[in-house]
């Protein structure tokens, strides 16, 4: 249904050295590794998957409740729940190399040194692109402690640069200041490509029994209610830095996937609406599809960073700038 | 390619002022349902996530889901108009095991975990010997619903209410007791209250039988990816001596001798 018919059309992105066959990539944490929604979607017609994210060793995570709904969205808390890297390069990178998508291994550590070693354990043959996960919001260390300080920022995304030849995004949290300092923080530590955004933090709390619904309290937040922040995100963030945006929050169909695209995301990520719609991928592909065709535009990358708007001024002060 | 399916709502049935029916039409290349499955549930009426409720009865054409209003989904689920649609995921999750040569086994269930096990001893008495004995034991707050369901698989049938309204006032877990003090059973299977799972688990185990919990919890995919819906399983090879499974892919049955209580 949502191969592309029309040869004239291309899909394809070069995210600065990753290039996808078409833009569609799930967002890390909402798809596992894979086997679970390959059973309702072709993987083939997916451009990438960030698999769930990656820590040294097994890791429980959080206690439940690990979910709450929100208004148009959802807070969860799973806290990286994961077999462990060396678990997912045996039982499941096999597996997921048997598709023609790019395989984004999810990496997070509590410190520079564990995020350099999952790093080195990741760059291996079938895994396409490291995501440096810096800003997950459930976990006590490291995760949002290293997302949301530019000076960290830098840190570790050029710790973790000097430990892989692998194609490098570094996943950026929105809670933070200015997203501006941080892209560019990232971009000077030797990103090739910024993935954003991860999870807002939020709470919800039951009435009744006046706690909040996450066993943890605080989760993160995501679904179309945060969907206007990541694009304006994605805007300022693709308006200062040179590397490619790959744009994600809330999007749950093919018009949100273009905003993206038209705020400067060159490729995006579909999330939590995968829970909603396990087919929401190949309806998004094929609504992308079906849109550009009715407007003549024969190339995707033709969309990227074209809203009629001017671009968002640099921050005033950094302490980073690109060699 | 696994899909989901646009149902059309053919009845909504009030059993009390906070549980209803949903009977929906069932479509015709669905995969066969067993007993303790569930179904991810969507309606444009829903605030936003799928809602992941028990199978409670199904034939060749239709199936029923017996829901309990708790918040915004369920209440708007209780107004959904024969003809309305509700895109239907499933049957989802892992089923409660029965060994045919069982010769007598105790079905609990408690509140709105009562309408499940109507589906579960449906199976037993169709996968068992004429010989297999079902004793049934529900606990209801005030009055019971859905009794008939079980009028032709229990061979006994036992209510409790704690309104007084059943055959015994009080807990189930007393009639539970008392039937694992009195006979031999091969195996219990219980669902209900999150308290009462954990009860039944416990006398159960004490009395050296087995049961199986089908266990609730907050989901969001259904399928096994999100890992929010976990449950705490025994696992020797972990430093915590538990992992967290997935209630919705590895569950909703669990055994007892499993399962890992919150303090």
């Amino acid at each position: 249904m949502s191969e592309n018919k029309n040869t004239s059309m291309d899909l394809s992105v070069d995210l600065n050295g990753l290039i996808l066959h078409n833009p569609i990539t799930v967002a890390s944490g909402t798809f596992g590794f894979g086997r679970e929604y390959g059973e309702y979607v072709d993987l083939n017609n997916i451009g990438g998957i960030m698999v769930k994210g990656l820590t040294l060793l097994p890791r429980l995570g959080n206690d439940s409740p690990r979910v709450a709904e929100t208004p148009m969205g959802m807070l969860n808390s799973v806290g990286l729940q994961n077999p462990g890297v060396e678990h997912f390069l045996r039982e499941d990178l096999p597996w997921l190399s048997q598709f023609n998508t790019k395989v984004i291994a999810n990496i997070n550590g509590t410190n520079l040194e564990e995020y350099c070693l999952i790093a080195e354990k990741t760059s291996v043959k079938g895994i396409h692109s490291l995501e440096l996960n810096i800003s997950c919001p459930n976990v006590k260390a490291g995760g949002l402690a290293f997302g949301t300080d530019p000076e960290m920022v830098y840190k570790v995304t050029k710790a973790v640069r000097e430990n892989t030849g692998h194609h490098l995004m570094v996943k950026l949290s929105p809670n933070v200041k200015d997203i501006k300092e941080i892209a560019l923080a990232a971009e000077a530590g030797g990103a090739d490509c910024l993935s954003m955004i991860n999870t807002l933090q939020g709470m919800v709390i039951d009435i009744d029994s006046r706690k909040p619904i996450l066993a943890r309290g605080i989760g993160g937040l995501s679904g179309p209610a945060v969907k206007p922040v990541a694009v304006r995100m994605v805007y300022e963030a693709a308006s200062v830095v040179k590397i490619p945006v790959l744009g994600m929050g809330g999007i749950s169909n093919y018009k949100d996937a273009i905003e993206f695209a038209l705020a400067g995301a060159s490729a995006i990520s579909i999330g939590t609406a995968n829970f909603v719609n396990p087919t929401v991928t190949e309806e998004v592909l094929a609504g992308i599809t079906m849109w550009m065709r009715a407007k003549g535009i024969n190339s995707w990358r033709e969309l990227i960073g074209t809203v009629d708007f001017p671009k968002a001024t640099a921050p005033s002060q950094c302490n980073f700038s690109i060699d | 390619m696994k899909k989901t399916y646009p149902c059309k709502v053919l009845s909504v049935t009030h059993l009390n002022e906070q549980v209803f029916t949903l009977t929906l039409k069932k479509p015709e290349a669905m995969e066969p349902i067993g007993p303790s499955q569930f179904f991810n549930l969507k309606s444009s009426e829903f605030p936003y996530l799928r809602r992941p409720i028990s199978i409670s009865r199904f034939d060749e054409n239709t199936f029923d889901f017996t829901i309990i209003i708790k918040g915004e989904g369920t209440s708007r689920m209780a107004t959904l108009k024969p003809g309305a649609i509700v895109d239907v995921q499933g049957p989802l999750g892992n089923t409660y095991h029965i060994d045919p040569t069982w010769k007598r086994v105790l079905v609990v269930g408690g509140g709105i975990g009562v309408p499940p096990q109507s589906v579960l001893s449906e199976a037993i008495k169709a996968q068992t010997s004429a010989q297999t004995l079902v004793d049934v034991r529900l606990g209801f707050r005030e009055a019971p619903y859905l009794l008939e369901r079980f009028s032709h698989t229990a061979d006994t049938l036992l209510v409790a209410s704690e309104a007084g309204l059943g055959d015994y006032k009080g807990y189930v877990t007393d009639l539970v007791t008392q039937a694992l003090d009195r006979d031999k059973y091969d195996q219990v299977f219980v669902c209900g209250p999150h308290i009462l799972i954990e009860k039944v688990a416990q006398i159960a185990l004490a009395k050296g039988v087995e049961a199986q919990l089908l266990m609730e919890e907050r989901m969001a995919c259904g399928i096994g990816a999100c890992m929010v819906c976990t449950c705490k399983i025994k696992d020797a090879t972990r430093p915590e001596g538990y992992w967290h499974q997935r209630v919705c892919k590895d569950g909703p049955v669990f055994y007892a001798s499993e399962v890992v209580f919150d303090v």
